[in-house]
């Protein structure tokens, strides 16, 4: 080849101008989850340059703990996909030394360069603070927890409380009742007999959707709900959205969720598209008595 | 909720269709909103949520677009008209954003509207001498439709006047050519667009919208009070 020929070929195809994988060549599995309304197709997922704490674009779990039953899911949202920005929501979970079940979640704010950090430690340290002390309120632990992430990511990481801000809940669950507290606009729903999702926060239906009042770390008072219902989804807004929205979704969910299922079964759950829908979406959901282990989907 | 609902993110342009704008400024506003509705067909993160609106003042307040997907309407030219009245465009944005809004399915959430305030000049109206009285009612935060104004002046719009117009952001242009102007605020609105569909959410609400003006093409302006 010529001096020329190949000048040509470098114009046509600098290194720079490549990438890989080729739009839409990427497999993926077969779902059965629905598309509502008008969804236009996103681009090839991206990571953007310089992400630090990126954390996995999915979390799942499946798993008995003591009595109850959790099945959680958490899968990075299509705008954060399309930014190359890493998914702000995370949950943890504890079962306690004295039989309780302990769930935090958390959505770190999408503005906020670090908010993943918040998200991820705060859960960490609710289940902390739970081995240690399983006797705390769900206002106990979520306030202590909120105080000390916000020192830990100053101390470990030189981050401000403004760079790392989520919002969070955390839940409490005996063997009779269930105690909610949450800072922001996570929910949790109570699973009805007739299959429906019913809200246990009360909804603002009348403010604009992109605007949260409180994030942690900070001084809130915790809003509380309790509930004797057997099944509770905890749901970062993403998800309960959704659920609050979507008569398609809850249809989907309600039929998945009729029994405990595995992690893999709740990425299924969380696959639906949905015009509008690009959030994180998290969702934990506690059965209470734990069924017979062969009963899991 | 009993029926589906979905999301959305209004998102209206307010024009100065004044004689001024005559020549390639109005031709690059006409060229560029075809381009807006590209966006909306192959971006899910604007196409899914934002919804526009397209207002035109001079003497008068026209709402040339309803709020809508442009995915779904067939986009008319916009024509240059007579002087500049703020106080009619204020007025007509307010009358289309609640009307807009009130016509979406009752329990829409929806985001905080965005107007997008474009002049090349300034104000000049026998009819309403004071622009301000119509700006407050607009960005009246008892109202609970009140949008974020951004502003975005060429030619010879006047830097403090958008610094009052914009409820945050304001933006001159620094490029001398009015065609290249209106073709750069375009750009930027459209990327502002992008950006405020994914990640407009904060729970102060001054860090909640992030505005993309490239410093090579526009001066940032500082928010004055009226």
């Amino acid at each position: 080849m010529n001096e020329e020929a190949m000048t040509g070929l470098e114009a046509e195809q600098s290194p720079a101008d490549l990438s890989y994988p080729v739009q839409g060549d990427l497999r993926d599995l077969e779902t059965r989850a629905p598309r509502i309304g008008k969804v236009i197709d996103g681009d090839t997922p991206r990571l953007a340059e310089a992400v630090a704490f990126r954390v996995p674009s999915v979390q799942l779990d499946g798993v008995q703990c003591g009595r109850f039953f959790l099945a959680a899911g958490s899968q990075v949202g299509l705008s954060h996909l399309r930014e190359g920005t890493p998914r702000q929501d995370g949950y943890d979970f504890i079962a306690t030394a004295n039989g309780n079940l302990v769930v935090a979640l958390a959505d770190g704010l999408g503005s906020r360069p670090y908010s993943q950090v918040g998200a991820r430690t705060f859960g960490e340290l609710v289940v902390f603070l739970a081995a240690q002390d399983p006797g705390l309120t769900a206002a106990e632990y979520l306030t202590q927890a909120a105080t000390v992430t916000g020192e830990f990511a100053q101390r470990n990481y030189n981050l401000d409380s403004h760079s790392i801000a989520f919002v969070g809940a955390v839940a409490v669950f005996d063997p009779q009742l269930c105690s909610i507290a949450r800072v922001g606009d996570i929910s949790a729903f109570a699973r009805t007999d007739a299959g429906d999702f019913e809200e246990l926060f009360v909804h603002q239906a009348d403010t604009a959707a992109n605007l949260v009042e409180a994030s942690l770390p900070g001084r809130h008072e915790p809003e509380i709900v309790t509930s004797d219902s057997d099944r509770i989804v905890l749901a970062t807004d993403g998800l309960a959205g959704d659920l609050r929205f979507s008569p398609a979704v809850r249809e989907w969910l309600a039929k998945l969720w009729s029994r405990p299922v595995t992690g893999s079964a709740m990425n299924e759950a969380l696959r639906f598209r949905r015009q509008g829908s690009h959030d994180d979406r998290t969702g934990v959901v506690v059965w209470r008595p734990v069924l017979d282990p062969a009963a899991i989907l | 909720v009993d029926s589906e609902v979905f999301t959305v993110f209004p998102v209206f342009l307010l024009i100065d269709v004044s004689a001024s704008m005559a020549g390639g400024a109005i031709e690059a506003v006409n060229n560029a909103i075809p381009d807006l509705k590209k966006e909306m067909l192959a971006n899910p993160m604007t196409g899914e949520i934002a919804r526009v609106g397209v207002v035109t003042f001079s003497d008068e307040g026209r709402t040339l677009i309803p709020l809508c997907d442009l995915a779904d309407v067939t986009i008319p030219e916009i024509m240059i008209e007579g002087g500049t009245d703020f106080y009619a465009g204020f007025k007509e944005v307010k009358q289309a954003i609640e009307t807009g809004l009130r016509s979406l399915p009752k329990g829409t959430p929806f985001y905080r509207p965005v107007v997008f305030f474009m002049s090349d000049g300034a104000h000049q109206s026998r009819v309403h001498p004071d622009w301000s009285p119509a700006y407050r009612e607009l960005t009246d935060r008892t109202w609970k439709l009140a949008p974020e104004i951004v502003a975005f002046g060429f030619g010879d719009a006047q830097a403090d006047t958008l610094s009052k117009v914009a409820t945050r952001y304001a933006f001159m242009s620094k490029d001398s050519d009015p065609a290249t102007q209106v073709r750069e605020i375009m750009h930027a609105l459209l990327s502002s667009i992008r950006t405020a569909s994914a990640s407009f959410r904060d729970p102060s609400q001054a860090d909640g919208l992030t505005i993309d003006a490239p410093t090579e093409h526009f001066t940032p302006l500082p928010k004055l009070s009226l």
